[in-house]
């Protein structure tokens, strides 16, 4: 019996199985969630497993920071003989990555569950809780190794944070009194300006793009 | 842009480098930069008279007086000491907590006043050494963070290497893996239309170099710093000194290449580089005399195995001001949105 259906019910008698996910929709100009394996531009969509989208620590980053929204989605798939299939997987948006020429797969995004990974029992917030921490405290050892997330123009960059608070002293600025003087040079602005107008012209190609 | 009226847009970048402290911001004329040397010199009050012989310009703190800047290392062997830097190895340690002031007024002194309240600056930061994984760069950027903030900015940190990115790689649509050799360490990036797909740095740079070339000929640092900058071609040494500076230029550079290859093929798989992408050089020590040369010698070496299509190799434009032209652009971006 899977343990997602309820006895008894109606779904129950089917063979099949109800599948959670969660819907990431991607708010800023373009993000990495490394430990879900998926890139995203902005608009574009992806699905991942409830249990896998929950200990994912990249994605907690991101939505903290506003650089995604979340919802909780459920879809029901069924292989009795008779009943249609379940729907293919929902297509990403048709926008390209941008990050990558190879097409976006669905796949990529709807991964399933690595069979190691604890299936927590619906409802059972502590044992998602202790789940949820044993993810962390193992991404905390891998920190910093390899990709990042993006940091484009857009929005504070996102920074790697342990849950450490850390001390940092207030009031440094003016505890010594003085000043220094400081040679500025003048350059010619040609480079940034054109880098930046480059910058902008990308933007505003991500935002007229159709989603 | 965010711009006050008839003025040139908002936003600073900020570069905070082991050796060095570079501002850049956009003007009416063009790009104004500052710089800074990272060091200090601390010295008795007695000393005040000496420096004022010497027209030395200081800031005094309780019962010391401090030289700032350029000034603290050309009067250092005057007195006998030597100049203190608050960064080591590209970061700031919890056990300078007496610095952190006097790095305080170094920052307000190269960022200047903002133009307007909470004008916007992006300040480098770099990524977590994968060779010194317990160095902590959550307190160094903490600190940062906090001494921008209270210089009247409102602070953004940026990775050191993306900035290089985001100055140097217009052309080739924000595309390309940049190297920033700088004196306490070494900074990579490698990022695909603006999106970064791997930074880390390696705790090696332009000092660790002149550490390993003293020890290696019985000198010193300062000597091999004095070799260095009164002219070399790595390419062509003279006398053992400069063979020995060559000997550890090409070792640091074969090391960040190595690291380079062995990053990005950890990160593969998630994803593709659609065409060969350029390999941008920045950094102080990257502006021997035959740097470039040494660094395609070294890389050449090495293309074949090398996991990165590279389409060609370039020295930024203006190695010591590439990071802080490129937090400049984040930060009129940002004063855009």
């Amino acid at each position: 019996m899977c343990p997602y259906l309820r006895r008894g019910s109606r779904a129950a008698d089917l063979r099949g199985v109800e599948m959670r996910e969660i819907e990431i929709t991607c708010l800023c100009t373009a993000l990495r969630l490394p430990d879900l394996g998926i890139t995203l531009v902005k608009g574009q969509v992806a699905h991942v497993p409830l249990d896998k989208g929950r200990l994912s620590k990249d994605l907690e980053r991101a939505r903290r920071v506003g650089g995604v929204s979340i919802r909780e989605t459920q879809r029901a798939q069924t292989n009795r003989e008779g009943v249609p299939e379940a729907p293919p997987p929902r297509a990403s948006s048709s926008r390209p990555v941008q990050a990558t020429a190879r097409p976006v797969p669905a796949p990529v995004a709807r991964v399933q569950a690595p069979a190691h990974v604890p299936q927590p029992a619906p409802l059972d917030t502590q044992m998602i809780t202790q789940a949820v921490r044993a993810a962390v405290q193992a991404e905390l050892r891998q920190m910093f190794a390899g990709a990042g997330m993006s940091a484009p123009s857009g929005g504070r960059a996102p920074v790697m944070q342990d849950d450490t608070p850390t001390f940092i002293p207030e009031g440094m600025v003016g505890r010594v009194k003085g000043s220094v003087s400081i040679e500025a040079e003048e350059t010619e602005a040609s480079g940034v300006d054109a880098a930046s107008t480059a910058l902008r012209g990308r933007k505003k190609s991500a935002r007229k793009e159709p989603k | 842009m965010a711009k006050l009226a008839g003025e040139a847009p908002l936003g600073v970048g900020l570069d905070l480098g082991t050796m060095n402290l570079v501002s850049a911001r956009r003007t009416t004329k063009g790009i104004e930069t500052k710089r800074m040397r990272d060091v200090f010199l601390a010295l008795p009050a007695t000393a005040k008279k000496r420096l004022r012989l010497t027209q030395t310009s200081f800031v005094e703190r309780d019962d010391e007086v401090l030289v700032l800047g350029d000034a603290a290392l050309e009067i250092a062997n005057i007195f006998g000491q030597e100049a203190r830097r608050p960064l080591s190895a590209g970061l700031v340690s919890p056990n300078e907590s007496e610095s952190l002031e006097v790095l305080a007024l170094l920052v307000k002194e190269v960022l200047g006043p903002p133009r307007a309240p909470k004008e916007i600056c992006y300040f480098s930061v770099p990524a977590s050494p994968i060779d010194q994984p317990d160095r902590d760069i959550i307190y160094h950027r903490g600190v940062f963070d906090r001494i921008v903030e209270e210089c009247g900015y409102l602070p953004y940190a940026s990775n050191e290497a993306m900035a290089i990115i985001f100055s140097e790689c217009a052309k080739d649509a924000f595309s390309g893996v940049a190297l920033s050799f700088g004196s306490g360490m070494t900074n990579v990036a490698m990022a695909i239309n603006t999106i970064e797909g791997l930074s880390f740095s390696v705790a090696r740079g332009g000092d660790w170099l002149d550490r390993g070339a003293a020890k290696a000929v019985g000198s010193t640092q300062a000597r091999i710093c004095a070799v260095k900058e009164q002219g070399l071609d790595l390419t062509k040494p003279v006398g053992r000194d400069q063979e020995a500076i060559v000997f550890y230029y090409k070792a640091l550079v074969e090391y960040a290449l190595d690291e380079i290859a062995k990053q990005f093929t950890s990160v593969q798989g998630q994803f593709s580089l659609p065409k060969p992408i350029p390999l941008v050089v920045s950094g102080g020590t990257s502006l021997a005399g035959g740097f470039m040369d040494l660094f395609s010698q070294v890389f050449e070496k090495k293309r074949k195995r090398f996991p990165v299509q590279v389409s060609e190799i370039r020295q930024a434009a203006e190695p010591l001001n590439a990071v802080a032209y490129g937090m400049l652009i984040q930060a009129l971006q940002e004063g855009e949105e």
